[in-house]
């Protein structure tokens, strides 16, 4: 029969083995996770492909838009 | 597979399917793409005044376009409801960049513009109109808070004739605070576009309260003054209440007289009050010997006194693109 000392002993150990890893686990994690993901650092867009970016067409033209040119001064 | 976009100081991290702040960078399938190319969702004909820009082709018309998209996110921005919003939610007109030249001559335009928003988030379309209207014989023009990395702005810079560059405040709290940005990339565009020979105007928004302190006025004076030169234009524009910043009142014509004080005072020679109407606010005075130059009522030119880009009065060669 095992004293209760040493009963609870064992039991914080394990508490403590419990936290460190669930610690560890939670900053490593996110950190790893990054470190895997692959990135690739692009300075210029291209330009978008015929039909890939489908722009809502309206009836706008500088003819509608713009203000005379008299106007100016 | 997420791709940075090292375009502008935010070097955005973008996963598939998703866009950059400025909402228009997108990665598409891995590709990084500029969807509102060759879409401007604006396009007009302006004075060159409003850009504003007045030691550019005074009296002139520019044909000034925007795509949807910017990088900043200014609680008091004018133009929010374009700036701010996703490409798929607005109209826009497709307009190729070699069709551009054809509709500014179409409109009687010299100069072609990137405004309203910001030509920086839809660089390719940008680059690509200038080096166009290059080309052509066209003036070129940026109306920009000039939130870009250094080396694609020097790569951009050669086919730029002229730009307004707002300068919001000389103080790096009120771009975070205020712009969701920082004030040093844009101290750097400024110097930039300096040394690489654009003519520079200068905008700075004074809003009450924030931005408007005997301090911080003269501290901007001096470093555009110091860095960019004293023949500068400096536009103080009076502030409106829009967007996210309605709980402040417009700025008192008072603020606007003092910043003005402050900067002839350090040394500036063009100095304007913009956004106001009244007499003398836009006025152009020779360096010289202070002769009247040009007389602007809002964006009309009332009398353009220059010869040859020189003062009639004592010869002395005002600061400009003029022709």
């Amino acid at each position: 029969m095992r004293h209760e000392s040493t009963r609870i002993m064992d039991l914080a150990r394990r508490t403590f083995m419990y936290t460190v890893l669930t610690a560890a686990a939670a900053v490593l994690c996110p950190v790893l996770r990054r470190a895997r993901r692959v990135l690739v650092r692009v300075r210029y867009a291209e330009r978008p492909r015929r039909g890939e970016c489908p722009a809502v067409l309206a009836p706008l033209t500088p003819e509608e838009t713009a203000r005379p040119a008299k106007w100016a001064g | 597979m997420t791709i940075q976009c090292e375009l502008c100081p935010k070097n955005c991290l973008i996963a598939p399917g998703q866009s950059g702040e400025c909402r228009i960078r997108v990665n598409l399938d891995g590709r990084l793409v500029a969807v509102t190319y060759g879409r401007p969702c604006a396009v007009h004909v302006d004075p060159i005044e409003k850009k504003p820009l007045f030691h550019v082709l005074p009296g002139s018309t520019i044909l000034s376009l925007a795509t949807v998209g910017c990088n900043l996110h200014c609680k008091n921005c004018q133009n929010w409801e374009i700036s701010q919003e996703n490409p798929e939610n607005l109209p826009a007109k497709e307009l190729a960049p070699d069709d551009i030249p054809g509709l500014a001559r179409q409109h009687a335009c010299q100069s072609i513009a990137y405004t309203y928003t910001e030509p920086v988030v839809f660089y390719e379309y940008t680059m690509d109109g200038c080096r166009q209207a290059h080309d052509a014989g066209l003036t070129t023009v940026l109306v920009t808070a000039g939130y870009i990395n250094r080396e694609p702005f020097e790569r951009l810079a050669p086919y730029v004739d002229a730009a307004n560059i707002d300068l919001k405040a000389m103080s790096d709290a009120f771009y975070r605070e205020i712009c969701e940005g920082s004030l040093a990339p844009v101290l750097s565009t400024l110097e930039s576009a300096k040394a690489a020979g654009i003519w520079v105007e200068v905008t700075n928004l004074v809003i009450p309260t924030l931005n408007d302190s005997e301090a911080e006025l003269r501290n901007l004076c001096q470093w555009v003054a110091a860095n960019l030169g004293r023949e500068t234009p400096l536009h103080f524009s009076r502030f409106h209440p829009a967007y996210r910043m309605k709980n402040l009142p417009p700025t008192p014509s008072e603020t606007l007289d003092r910043a003005r004080e402050i900067a002839r005072a350090e040394g500036l020679y063009y100095v304007y009050i913009g956004n106001v109407t009244r007499a003398d606010a836009e006025n152009t005075y020779c360096s010289g010997c202070g002769a009247l130059l040009l007389e602007r009522q809002r964006y009309t030119i009332l009398e353009n006194r220059l010869r040859d880009g020189a003062c009639p009065s004592c010869g002395t060669k005002a600061h400009g693109l003029w022709t």
